[in-house]
């Protein structure tokens, strides 16, 4: 192997020279290409409550508008949660969702920063 | 004065502020697509895909950043595990090297032939003993920053750092009989 003209190096010069040798990298567009891949804005928080809500109430208003009792609401009511707590669609449902949600999870685990301690030189 | 890395995390935790977390990528680009260029072998277009990643999922997980420790070494953490997700997915086995780390600059000869013996040097260690060094020299990270970067105990992180600049040292004496 070549050898190149150093001089003696003491740790102190071996330290500085590894130091040194990590030049920083020139921005050239990075941060704005990470800005453009966030994901978009999230919704103001009164649209993810008010939409649904407004939906709601104007779903009531047509059943009652349209000769519909009570009564008849809370049968119909009765007859969903039954089919969707039946166990032929609960269970699978349930280890669908379970898998999905630990997939999602499992390779993108975010650490909290407690792990990471103060410098302490 | 400059605004502190937690009043922009709080911007951006607080209000979505996108700017300021712009402002945060542009503090912390370069350390972490170094890190991630030293794990990558050198491979800058890999690196800073998973660098981009790296941010965009700091973003994410910015609520729950408790800001115990510095957030480079945060940033540290998500990009490592990034690198090993990515690296598990590849399977190829990337051999870990210093390159790119001496190969951004364009010194005087002396400095060439230096940096040349140095990458040569670096590349006989093994890849955590380059993880060490990087993080701790060209990264200005202490041994319990390191240790919870890499998931190593802090007796590990000191024993891959002393083994490197042992053999470091023998290595550039052996190239060069003056030293």
């Amino acid at each position: 192997m070549e050898s190149s003209n150093l001089t003696p190096q003491p740790d102190a010069n071996l330290d500085a020279i590894l130091r040194a040798a990590g030049a920083p990298l020139a921005d050239d567009g990075f941060s704005q290409r990470v800005l453009a891949a966030l994901p978009a804005p999230a919704l103001p928080r009164w649209i993810t409550w008010g939409v649904p809500m407004t939906g709601a109430l104007i779903g009531l208003g047509w059943v009652l508008n349209h000769g519909a009792s009570v009564a008849d609401g809370t049968k119909a009511l009765q007859t969903l949660t039954a089919a969707a707590t039946a166990p032929g669609i609960l269970i699978p449902g349930a280890v669908i969702l379970a898998a999905v949600v630990w997939l999602s999870n499992a390779d993108d685990a975010i650490p909290d920063g407690s792990a990471a301690v103060p410098p302490a030189r | 004065m400059s605004v502190s890395d937690s009043d922009l995390i709080a911007r951006v935790v607080g209000r979505d502020d996108r700017a300021a977390f712009g402002e945060l990528v542009h503090r912390h680009q370069s350390a972490v697509r170094r890190f991630l260029r030293h794990l990558n072998g050198g491979d800058a277009a890999q690196a800073d895909d998973l660098a981009q990643d790296t941010f965009v999922q700091a973003y994410r997980g910015l609520p729950l950043y408790r800001g115990e420790g510095q957030f480079a070494t945060w940033l540290f953490g998500i990009a490592h595990n990034h690198y090993r997700n990515q690296r598990r997915r590849d399977r190829r086995g990337t051999n870990l090297t210093a390159a790119s780390e001496f190969e951004t600059a364009a010194p005087p000869t002396r400095a060439v032939e230096l940096s040349q013996d140095l990458r040569q040097a670096l590349n006989q260690l093994s890849p955590d003993e380059q993880t060490a060094v990087h993080l701790f020299y060209q990264q200005g990270l202490t041994h319990p920053e390191i240790a919870a970067i890499v998931g190593w105990p802090l007796g590990t992180v000191k024993t891959h750092l002393a083994r490197a600049k042992e053999r470091l040292r023998s290595l550039l004496r052996a190239w060069n009989p003056q030293i």
